[in-house]
């Protein structure tokens, strides 16, 4: 049983980070025989037919086509690939390390990879695909493609985490999924069929976080791509026109509150209230409750607010005749809250960005969040 | 109520973000008025991608999504992030 790591194990984390960010960030074209090799030797250790491999240019011509035949075949995604190489790797580890050892790989290696490779570009394709999946098919298919989805290259986290046990702790694992990560994008696997798809042509990162500020901040050679100010997939338009062209106004369009809040960030909060001609009506904190120009005769209140974890502004509408701060944050809170009586004395409840988390059975709630992020 | 595959209070819609609990073994449900539900027996915290964690102490606890007001649909709706 290994029960701790040497000094000279542990300088060795971040070459197996390196290594693996590398991978999941690759962006040549995959090798096709080589990924075709893996997948069939992943389904024979299995114990499952060899699958029928068809390719795709990229996640959402794959997502797609998986969907195409798994509606014309009924592919069964009760597919026991997944979980017998995850049993093969991980009882492999389990049964000859500490689960301390365990631990401070996954806290290093692991995590700083999935950072890099999951958190930053995974996270975006699988959002971006299903949101296109899920209009475009039967609920039942989407749930099957969904269940089908392996990231490839993009989860490349726990191969950095596998890796550095097989060669640094000499584990015995068979490295055909290592293999597999290393030489393809994502892939869907069925029962008797598996599609394969390409790795991106263009990924590009900043801070951890998809960004571009000129073009697509991930870009596939079949022409599908994602355009990403600071992790937050936005329309084209927002990064490909600039600044001052942009009119301020169409902040109001964007229905969602991340795509707003970079909105806000690349055109300026003051240009946007200057051109929305707008009126303090009250202020608290770091809350400012506007007055704002609709261009079509209305005025009607938005709540100005700081997000403290990063600094950045969001504007929210809230409902006509809404005059104080104190009403505005009393409107947004979730219905089911707004039904508990508001007391400096009530139990503490907590907000964390968008989502409000209070006691179940409260009878009274304090006025403001105990904890804000 | 439907039990969740993970212990995830919200999911973002362009970033894939998540409010998650960070303690993977809390059960979360979610009723059909989208509220979700959790159980923790020692504090845990609540972690996001682009918010500082909070620490939820020992108790019952409902999670909900904030709302705003769309003034040309004319209605309110639950933020989507």
């Amino acid at each position: 049983m290994i029960t701790g790591l040497t000094e000279e194990q542990k300088s060795r984390f971040p070459e197996f980070v390196d290594k693996w960010i590398k991978i999941g960030l690759s962006t040549e074209p995959a090798d096709r025989p080589k990924s075709e090799e893996c997948i069939k030797h992943l389904y024979k250790l299995a114990e499952l037919e060899e699958p029928k491999i068809v390719w795709a240019p990229c996640p959402l011509s794959g997502a797609l086509t998986a969907s195409v035949l798994f509606n014309l075949k009924k592919f069964s995604t009760d597919l026991p690939v997944r979980s017998a190489v995850y049993s093969a790797i991980y009882s492999a580890v389990d049964s000859v390390v500490y689960s301390a050892v365990y631990s401070a790989v996954d806290s290093v290696v692991r995590s700083a990879v999935y950072s890099a490779v999951y958190s930053a570009v995974d996270l975006a394709v699988y959002s971006a695909v299903y949101s296109v999946v899920r209009s475009a098919v039967y609920s039942a298919v989407d749930s099957a493609v969904d269940l089908a989805y392996w990231g490839g290259s993009l989860w490349a986290a726990y191969t950095a985490w596998t890796d550095y046990f097989s060669l640094v702790l000499k584990i015995n694992i068979d490295r055909t999924y290592l293999d597999l990560v290393q030489s393809c994008g994502v892939l869907y696997t069925f029962r008797k069929l598996v599609v394969m798809t390409e790795r991106p042509e263009l990924i590009s990162i900043s801070n951890n976080r998809l960004h571009n500020e000129r073009e697509a901040a991930l870009k596939y050679r079949s022409g599908w791509c994602l355009y990403a100010l600071n992790g937050v997939v936005v329309p084209d338009w927002l990064v490909l026109t600039r600044s001052e062209e942009i009119n301020p106004r169409d902040l109001l369009k964007l229905a969602n509150a991340e795509q707003r809040r970079e909105f806000v960030r690349k055109v300026g909060i003051d240009r946007i209230c200057y051109s929305l001609k707008a009126k303090c009506l009250d202020n608290v904190g770091n809350y400012e409750l506007l007055l704002l120009d609709l261009g079509d005769g209305r005025k009607r209140p938005y709540l100005k607010m700081l997000n403290p974890s990063i600094g950045t502004w969001h504007v929210e509408g809230v409902p006509p005749g809404c005059d104080t701060v104190e009403k505005a944050l009393n409107f947004r809170k979730p219905n089911a809250m707004k039904s508990i009586m508001i007391d400096d004395a009530g139990e503490d409840w907590y907000q964390q960005g968008d989502v409000c988390i209070w006691p179940k059975n409260a009878k009274s709630l304090k006025p403001l969040p105990t904890i804000l992020t | 109520m439907k039990k969740l595959e993970k212990p995830v209070l919200a999911e973002g819609e362009v970033t894939g973000h998540a409010h998650v609990l960070e303690d993977p073994t809390i059960e979360v449900f979610e009723g059909e008025n989208g509220l979700r539900e959790f159980q923790t027996e020692s504090p845990t915290r609540v972690v996001h991608e682009e918010h500082n964690p909070i620490e939820i102490p020992v108790g019952n606890f409902t999670s909900g999504k904030v709302l705003e007001f769309d003034h040309f649909a004319e209605e309110a709706r639950q933020v989507r992030d």
